[in-house]
């Protein structure tokens, strides 16, 4: 018996038409250096700058590649910082949460809400009941497996302007 | 002559005595200002969306958020809270107090991403950068004269209107970009993966232009690609990673969403 496919069946073959393109990012690779057979792994190929590279997945800071004609992984910051257009396809996260496109308005928390909104003090007020004791946070740190680490790398201050090569949404935010 | 010199010497004492006075009182009434800058900033956020009815949700956040406080080595009494909006934002107030829409917890996939979200806000309540701004802008208006003065109900008022545009506004440019670095240093300090400031900033990408939701975020903040290729050039991923998934953080992340 022959049935048409459910309007569900059609929406998830839309969404990966429409997201092939990007699923398939090509970008360079912005110096010299070595494409891996795996995260930390074993070189396959020297990488020139310039090189054109699809972006397949990524992991943690690492980035799935396809370049001189080999598959490999770069690390992140081998692909030129192209956050903005290389980055979306790589969102390893929750299936569809960051391809949701909504058409509708949101509720809530607009400018206007905000500037317009009563101020709700006894809220607030409530707020300081669920500040929890220091034994909490200890025993909540403990059963998640979170440890404190001793930080001995810390991130480069660099001017903004340096890092951002991608800026016309940016310049028009006005802040 | 020797009543003349004992006089001065008296005045001096007393003038000094009234000026410690007075520089004691300065810095009592700079505290109790943020904190109270802090309480109306939240209140004119909730009263815009108001608190998750969720006392598991609530407990949940202000475990998290206070474990990775911790690491910002800021002595506020911190408060957290998840406002219902399908908006998504999150909102730093002054002396410890941060908010999150449901509808940006919605878009997490970790205890490790909201991590980043909390340290990003965390950042910016430790480097006082909406508290900045409200004291500037009450210098120039002149509302620090009528706080001093006691006017209590217009004190709270002044400050959630300033709060309210500076919410509607943005903050400065550099001063999300400093969050960002600061943020990503608590996290990690804290223990957990700031690979996953990756993972939210890449989502946000994907939600630029197509969402509604995230209108205001966008129209306040750099552009999240920006915001990466920020990260990046600042080496985050030089920072340690922990060392394996842990199911039991899994878990409780999953049973807080499915509260939301």
């Amino acid at each position: 018996m022959n049935r048409l496919p459910s309007p569900r069946v059609f929406s998830i073959v839309a969404t990966f038409v429409v997201l092939l393109p990007v699923l398939c990012t090509a970008q360079t690779i912005n110096g010299d250096g070595a494409l891996v057979d795996k995260p930390d792994g074993a070189k396959v190929a020297a990488l020139k700058a310039g090189t054109p590279a699809s972006v397949l997945k990524r992991q943690g800071f690492w980035v799935q590649v396809q370049a001189a004609s080999k598959t490999g992984w770069v690390r992140l910051n081998q692909l030129g910082f192209g956050g903005a257009s290389g980055i979306v396809a790589l969102d390893t996260g929750r299936a569809a949460a960051g391809n949701i496109v909504s058409t509708s308005v949101a509720r809530g928390l607009t400018a206007k809400d905000l500037l317009n909104g009563k101020p709700d003090l006894g809220a607030v007020a409530r707020m300081d009941a669920w500040v929890p004791n220091s034994a909490s946070v200890d025993k909540f740190s403990a059963d998640g497996g979170v440890a404190p680490v001793n930080l001995t790398v810390t991130l480069k201050v660099i001017p903004a302007a340096k890092a951002a090569r991608k800026s016309s949404q940016a310049d028009s935010d006005e802040e | 002559m020797k009543n003349k010199h004992l006089n001065r010497i008296i005045t001096s004492l007393v003038l000094g005595i009234c000026s410690a006075g007075l520089l004691a009182a300065e810095a009592v009434a700079a505290d109790s200002g943020e904190e109270q800058a802090g309480r109306a900033a939240a209140a004119q956020i909730i009263g815009a969306a108001p608190l998750h009815s969720s006392a598991d949700v609530q407990r949940y956040v202000n475990l998290l958020g206070n474990s990775l406080a911790r690491a910002s080595g800021m002595q506020y009494r911190w408060h957290f809270a998840v406002v219902s909006s399908d908006a998504v934002n999150a909102f730093a107030a002054p002396s410890g107090y941060v908010l999150l829409t449901s509808g940006l917890l919605k878009l997490l996939d970790s205890e490790h991403e909201l991590a980043y979200v909390l340290s990003h806000e965390i950042a910016h309540v430790a480097r006082k950068h909406h508290y900045t701004v409200i004291r500037r802008q009450q210098l120039a208006d002149k509302a620090l004269k009528e706080l001093q003065e006691g006017e209590q109900d217009k004190d709270v008022t002044n400050v959630t209107r300033m709060s309210a545009q500076i919410y509607a506004r943005g903050l400065d440019r550099n001063a999300e970009f400093e969050a960002d670095r600061i943020g990503v240093e608590i996290m990690t300090r804290a223990g957990y993966d700031p690979a996953a400031s990756i993972d939210v900033l890449s989502r946000l990408v994907a939600l630029q232009g197509n969402d509604a939701r995230a209108q205001l975020l966008f129209s306040t903040h750099p552009s999240p690609g920006e915001r990466l290729d920020q990260l990046i050039a600042e080496g985050v991923e030089q920072l340690p990673r922990p060392p394996a998934p842990k199911s039991a953080m899994d878990k409780r992340f999953e049973t807080f969403r499915s509260q939301l």
